[in-house]
């Protein structure tokens, strides 16, 4: 195969794009669980009265910016955020799924610039894979908007195949947040010398519930965490494409976050990478 | 699906400007990265493509800290009110609150730039403890509160909270409080 053949098949040939449909549903529920955990504090995030002022957000993010809140009323939010939920609940079940992905965008964008002083890495990577997200089939499987072609006669019957190339800018995406990720970690001695976990878990403020003592209460247990993540991340963007070594990969990434989850409060953020670990779930 | 010559060069177009972009974005300062930053900056913003993937990196916090708001009235009583603590609360608070956290990780630090934002954050505090009308704040003082991590291994079996500390690092008086 020449590297135009390779290219062509990369990033153009068909593929099943059943995985594709499952990442759309999983990504629509972290919007709704980001939207949902947004309501209490609504006033405190997004009004006039709140921590930042609409005027304030234009200071870090001038014009031109992608934000709706500039041209709504300034006590717009909870209309705001409640007409986002309908439009993530529609993108979830796949009904006219091409507009709300990108109404989707347009809101979490909105959202994100409207306030960046409380943005973490989970929003920054949905927000991302909401804009890739526009350019692909999201809506061909597990969909109505599937449901929909088929019952017209405009699917086939069996698996849909289509467009792979904006799914593949999603997958280089999650791949290149890991090496970067172990680039700045292995910048830092503490990352080198194995100590990192220690002084993550003794953030109380990120804390959630305690690892067993050994793990957390011991240096080696600190060395294990501490290079066993540096390991997943540094491998994840080379092992995750050879089919032979796929499913381990996502195992230790799925061990990796989970773990990551259970230990600390990060936001969004492993709910996002493992939904978008679907998106590798791809049959050839 | 894309079989259109024209179109794939411009799916090829867009795939190849948009890794180009966030590899650039991603590398770390330099005199390279730093003259090719504000040429790409305008269209990430606007797109919300910003990515720092830099968590815990290179180096963890190595305190715990959260901000205070010291709010005095003019009777002369104090309230104090937490922002972005939550060591001390319940795992459901925590997952609402751990936005107030990142709130407090942006901005405590007022040599990076933040005391524009300080006086919102103050009135917001105040307005928090208490929205009597006939109670004003005459002041408010927004407080870093911090402990430092003791250093391992010593620090493997102690509790981490040391000895909280605290400093003033912004005053806002009622004139600025009043102002919306």
């Amino acid at each position: 195969m020449t590297w135009r053949q390779a290219w062509n098949d990369f990033w153009f040939a068909p593929r099943d794009l059943r995985s594709v449909g499952r990442f759309r549903i999983a990504l629509g529920l972290v919007v709704l669980m980001k939207l949902g955990l947004l309501v209490p504090v609504l006033d405190d995030f997004f009004s006039e009265t709140g921590m930042l002022t609409l005027a304030q957000s234009r200071m870090k993010v001038p014009a031109p910016r992608l934000c709706l809140f500039d041209y709504l009323p300034v006590d717009c939010a909870p209309v705001f955020l409640g007409a986002m939920l309908v439009i993530a609940a529609l993108f979830t079940v796949g009904w006219r799924t091409r507009l709300m992905s990108l109404l989707l965008y347009l809101g979490m964008a909105s959202i994100d610039q409207r306030n960046w002083l409380i943005l973490n890495s989970g929003d920054r990577l949905l927000t991302i894979l909401l804009f890739f997200g526009m350019f692909a089939p999201l809506g061909a499987t597990y969909s109505l908007d599937g449901l929909s072609a088929r019952r017209r006669g405009r699917l086939p019957s069996g698996p849909v195949q289509g467009a792979y190339w904006a799914v593949r800018l999603m997958q280089i995406q999650i791949c290149l947040m890991y090496f970067w990720s172990t680039f700045y970690k292995i910048r830092g001695e503490v990352w080198a010398s194995g100590e990192a976990l220690y002084w993550v878990l003794r953030n109380l403020e990120r804390v959630r519930w305690p690892l067993p003592s050994v793990l957390s209460d011991t240096m080696l247990g600190v060395n294990f965490l501490t290079y066993g993540t540096l390991l997943v991340e540094m491998l994840f963007p080379v092992l995750v494409w050879p089919a032979r070594t796929r499913a381990l990969m996502l195992a230790c990434g799925l061990v990796l976050h989970l773990g990551m989850e259970y230990a600390l409060t990060i936001g969004i953020f492993q709910y996002v990478v493992l939904a978008s670990y679907l998106l590798f779930l791809e049959r050839n | 699906m894309t079989r259109h010559p024209l179109a794939r060069i411009g799916i090829t177009l867009f795939i190849g400007v948009h890794l180009v972009l966030i590899t650039l974005w991603n590398l770390p300062p330099s005199a390279f990265s730093d003259r090719l930053r504000p040429a790409i900056t305008p269209y990430f913003r606007f797109a919300s493509l910003e990515q720092r993937w830099s968590m815990f990196a290179p180096t963890p916090d190595r305190a715990n800290r959260y901000l205070r708001a010291r709010i005095t009235y003019r009777d002369g009583s104090e309230r104090l009110w937490a922002i972005g603590r939550l060591d001390h609360r319940l795992v459901w608070d925590k997952l609402i609150l751990e936005r107030t956290r990142k709130l407090v990780e942006n901005v405590w630090n007022p040599k990076k730039g933040w005391t524009p934002f300080y006086p919102q954050i103050c009135r917001w505090a105040a307005r928090e403890v208490s929205r009597d009308p006939t109670r004003p704040p005459t002041k408010v003082d927004l407080e870093l509160v911090w402990s430092k991590i003791p250093q391992p291994p010593q620090g493997l079996r102690q509790d981490p909270i040391t000895e909280w500390k605290y400093r003033v690092i912004y005053t806002a008086l009622a004139e600025e409080l009043a102002h919306p």
